[in-house]
This record gives C-alpha cells, structure tokens and sequence, in this order.
C-alpha cells in the first residue's frame, strides 16, 4: 500500500514535467540561444562586417541596417531580388568606371595604325620598327598597370578573406563544442587554421608571383621573334596550376573524410551519454537529459546562424573583387577582339595575354573563396549531422 | 623566391636589350651572326638556375646544413652534459661536507675550512686541505716549556703529523694530502 502511494506520487511528479518540457523545448532553446548570443565576442567579425557596409552599402540598402547580431539571429532573410540588382548595379558601374581603359587602349591601337601608315609613306622599315616598338612599350606600360592593379587587388582581397576566417573560426569552433562535438572542434580547430593560413601563404607568395612572371615573360616575348621565352612562362603558368590544383584536393579531401569520420564519433558520444544518464541515474536522470538536449539544440541554432552569417561575409568579401577582376578582363578581351581587324596582330595578341593571365588571377581568387566557403559550409552541415544520429 | 624573380628580371632585361639591339642594327652579315651571339648568351642566363645547381658542391652544402641542424654543443644544448657536470658537483660537494665534518670532530686544536680535490683524468690525485689553528677555544696546557731543544718540533713536523692522522680519518693511506694553512682565497 505504502509502495503504491510513492509510486504513484513520482508518476505524478515526472508526469507533468515532462509535458512542460516537451512543450518549451523550442522556446527555452531560443531563450538561451538569445543568452548564449550575448555572451560570445563579435567583435572581430563585427569590424568586417562593418568594412562591407562601408564599401558596397551603397549598392545593398540592406546591408547597412543590419547588425552582425541580426544577421546571425536571421531576423528578416535577405531578399534574393534586392541582392541581384545590387549586383547589377556594381556590375554596370564598374563597366562605366572601367571603360575608360578600353577607349584609352582602342585610341593607341589607331594612333599606332596611323603612325605605321604615315610610315611606310617614307619607305624606311627600321623606322617604323623603331615606332613600333615604342607603342608597343606604352601599351605594355597600361596593361601592366592595369594586371598590377587586378594583382594587389587579388592579393589584398585572399588576405582578408584569411583575416576573416582566422578570426570566426574560434567562435564557431567554441560553438561547435558547446553544442557537444569535442572531437570534431579538437579536429577542425588545428586543421582548418594550418589550412587556411598555408592557403593565403600559398597563394600570395607562390601562385600569384608566378602568375605575374608568367604573362611579363609572355609579354616581353612578344616584342620580337628573335628572342623568346614563351615556353618559360608556360613553365611558371603551369607550377603555379598544379600548386592549387594539389592543394585545392588535400584541402577538400581533408575536411570532408576526416570531418565526418569525427562527427559520426561525436553524435555515438553523444548519444551513449544521453543513455547512460537517463538510464543510470534515477528520476533525475531523465529531466537532466532533457535540459542537456535544450541547451545543446540552442547551441547548435546558434552555431548554424554565426556559420550561416560567416558564411554570407565571406562571399560579400569576395564577390565584389571576382565582378571587377571578370570585367576588367573582359573588356581586355574586348578591346583585342575590336584593335584585330585594324590588323596589328601584336598588340591584339599581348591584351589577349593579358586577359587570359587576369582569368588565372581570377580562378585563383574564385578557388580560394570556394575553399573557405566549402570549409565553413562542411563544418556546418556535418556538425548537423549527430542531430540525427540522436 | 627572390632568387626567381632576380633571375626572371634579368631574362626580360636582356631580352629588351636584345631588342632594342636588333633595332640598331643595319641590315648586313653580320647581324646573323650578332643575333646567334646573343641568342648563346640568353641561353647562358636562362641556364643559371642549372649552373649554380651543379656549383654546389654536396660536401660544403651538408656541412653547412650539419652546422644547421646538428651545432656542436648539440650535447650541451640538449643538456645531457649539463646535467651530468652539474650531478657530480654535487656529489663532490656533499662528500665534501661530510669529509670536513667528520676530520673537525675528531681534531683537536685545528679547524678544517674547506677541501680541494685535484683530480687528473677522474682519478684523485691530490687532497688539499685548508686548515687554521683553533683559537676560539681554550686549550688546557700542562706545562710550557721554553726553549728545550729536544722536542722541537717543526711547522713540517706538525704537518706530516696532521696528514697522517687526516689520511687514518679519513681512509685514504694512498692519496697524498697537503696542509695549506690559512683560507682558501
């Protein structure tokens, strides 16, 4: 009788507390979610978050009444239509800006099909390869400038990119412990910084270099037929393809095969654990679980947002810089399609060169975005996976 | 790195120059033959890298990269010897105190300051024994004799006296030990 009694009052004290605790689960998580949110340092992200705002907040009215916080928060989702014509709005103005390099190159292609004609009225061939060669020093002069500009640009844009990474990894990675992935945070952590920083020093130090030797060999070349060292700068032109090539595969092959070798680890921890306390220990077992679980599931919203909005910078950062790099290249491009038929085959073939040489600056920058934003986005999602190991 | 970009330099340097030669010169014989010159000597430059490879004699470059990563005191370094000296101080030292204490408690009338062992290839050679006359102590005298030739005894005397009786204290009849009277400076 005495037994039936006590039994039936802790029926009745687990009873309704488990009700509740169904019931406020999403609740409770977005409370401590708020909590946990107050309490890990933005800061750092914060700044580039604000150096965006600053740069391109012109063409995205969105951008510049958003804090960092809502953006991890998603209060209020970007608008994919007001994003695009953001885009298109840098997109045309770049051109505009830009155009003015195409006008410059088109007018010393004619001026050097005049000064040729004027020329060859005078019967004297050394003369004319004497004018020649001096467009052809002008010409190299601006299309330098113009690829030194694209390559400090490249350069400064895979810098930041570093920066910024170096500087979200440890809030995401602190997350992605709290949330209760010991062994994947003890994995990335390393991992991913040794990658990150090697791919900036790569890249800025390595690939980048030999690119820019690569088309000054190419150009040089061009001058004469005598004297060529075009195969030279297809040398470079290849070591510098094959480092990233190499190092795009470790860095893919890395992340993805350790990664979720160690996530599915952590999601058994998890779940081993989870059994052992609520089985093991009595009554308070149970509800102790329970508000594990909450805390855990705030965690991981809270580490699925600040990743969601690292990863929304990280392709702020980059996107602006591939546009202009694409454009400039592209109006290089243009402008030996339109000098071909005044028929100088040389100044049409060295801005084809250096068209093509933007493009590898291009690939570079692409590659190297597409790598931390494939690192952010692996973290995220296989993190996500011991929710469903549960 | 640096290396690369002075040599590419030079390459687009000459090939400049070699344009601009190729400009400047009148259309005749010999131009082929000044063309072929200069096509050897950016041949030699684009060789360089290939040239100073083979320059590089393998017994100064591994001796300087032993230097590199392997330096001398590499033991010292590592602390090994260190160690080991600073053990044996130690040892020398803590024999020391007790050899002091043991030879001042059974003296009369003279004090043991300090012990300085002369080793040669670590076996003892030599004990030095730093001593004075206890003055700080009355000593009971019997009789005072002035000037009695018989019993004279000399400094050395006195010595060899204190020796033996050291050397029956302490156990080592095959070391030699000299007194030195006064502190150790």
């Amino acid at each position: 009788m005495k037994n039936n009694i006590l039994l039936i009052v802790i029926l009745i004290l687990i009873h309704p507390s488990q009700v509740v605790a169904e019931d406020s689960l999403t609740e409770k998580g977005i409370q401590i979610e708020d909590e946990l949110l107050q309490s890990i340092p933005l800061e750092d992200i914060e700044l580039y978050w604000e150096t965006i705002q600053k740069e391109y907040g012109a063409y995205f009215t969105e951008l510049t009444n958003k804090d960092i916080k809502d953006l991890i928060m998603q209060d209020g989702s970007f608008s994919i239509k007001n994003m695009a014509k953001g885009l298109f709005h840098y997109l045309f103005h770049e051109i505009w800006i830009q155009s003015t390099l195409l006008s410059q190159l088109l007018l010393l292609a004619i001026l050097h099909l005049l000064l040729q004609a004027i020329q060859h009225a005078f019967l004297h061939e050394t003369v004319s390869k004497v004018a020649n060669f001096i467009v052809y020093i002008v010409i190299l002069y601006i299309s330098l400038q113009s690829f030194h500009h694209v390559f400090t640009y490249t350069k400064d844009t895979i810098l930041m990119m570093n920066n910024f990474m170096i500087a979200l990894l440890p809030i995401l990675l602190s997350l992605l412990a709290t949330s209760g992935q010991l062994l994947t945070a003890a994995f990335f952590h390393p991992t991913i910084i040794f990658l990150t920083h090697i791919s900036g020093l790569l890249m800025t130090r390595l690939v980048l270099p030999f690119l820019y030797i690569g088309l000054l060999l190419t150009m040089v070349s061009q001058f004469n037929e005598r004297f060529q060292a075009t195969k030279l700068a297809h040398l470079f032109k290849h070591v510098s393809i094959g480092i990233i090539s190499v190092f795009f595969t470790v860095f893919l092959t890395v992340l993805s095969i350790q990664g979720a070798v160690h996530t599915v680890q952590d999601g058994l921890l998890l779940k081993t654990t989870k059994f052992l306390s609520s089985n093991i220990i009595p009554i308070i077992g149970r509800t102790f679980t329970e508000a594990t679980d909450t805390f855990l599931f705030a965690a991981q919203l809270l580490k699925n947002g600040v990743g969601i909005a690292g990863v929304v910078i990280l392709v702020m950062i980059a996107i602006f810089p591939l546009i202009k790099i694409v454009i400039i290249a592209f109006l290089y491009k243009l402008a030996a399609a339109l000098i071909q038929p005044l028929g100088n085959k040389e100044v049409s073939a060295m801005l084809q060169t250096v068209s093509q040489y933007m493009m590898f600056l291009f690939t570079c920058l692409l590659i190297v975005s597409f790598m931390f934003f494939i690192s952010v986005v692996i973290m995220i999602v296989l993190s996500n996976i011991p929710l469903f190991l549960r | 790195m640096q290396y690369i970009v002075d040599w590419v330099t030079q390459i687009i340097i000459f090939i400049f120059i070699g344009t601009i030669i190729q400009i400047l010169l009148p259309e005749n014989q010999f131009r082929k033959y000044v063309e072929i010159v200069l096509g050897l000597f950016l041949l030699l430059i684009f060789l360089q890298p290939i040239v100073s490879l083979m320059n590089i004699s393998l017994d100064v470059s591994w001796q300087k990269m032993e230097q590199i990563l392997i330096p001398e005191n590499v033991e010292e370094n590592i602390g090994w010897n260190g160690l080991e000296s600073e053990r044996d101080a130690y040892i020398w030292n803590e024999s020391k105190e007790i050899l002091i204490d043991e030879a001042n408690r059974q003296l009369t009338g003279q004090v043991i300051h300090d012990i300085e062992f002369i080793m040669e290839e670590s076996s003892l050679q030599e004990i030095v024994v730093y001593m004075d006359e206890e003055s700080e102590q009355f000593i009971h005298v019997d009789k005072i004799i002035v000037n009695d030739d018989t019993s004279y005894s000399t400094q050395t005397d006195k010595d060899e006296k204190l020796v033996k009786k050291l050397q029956q204290i302490w156990e080592v009849n095959d070391v030699p030990i000299k007194v030195k009277w006064g502190r150790r400076l």
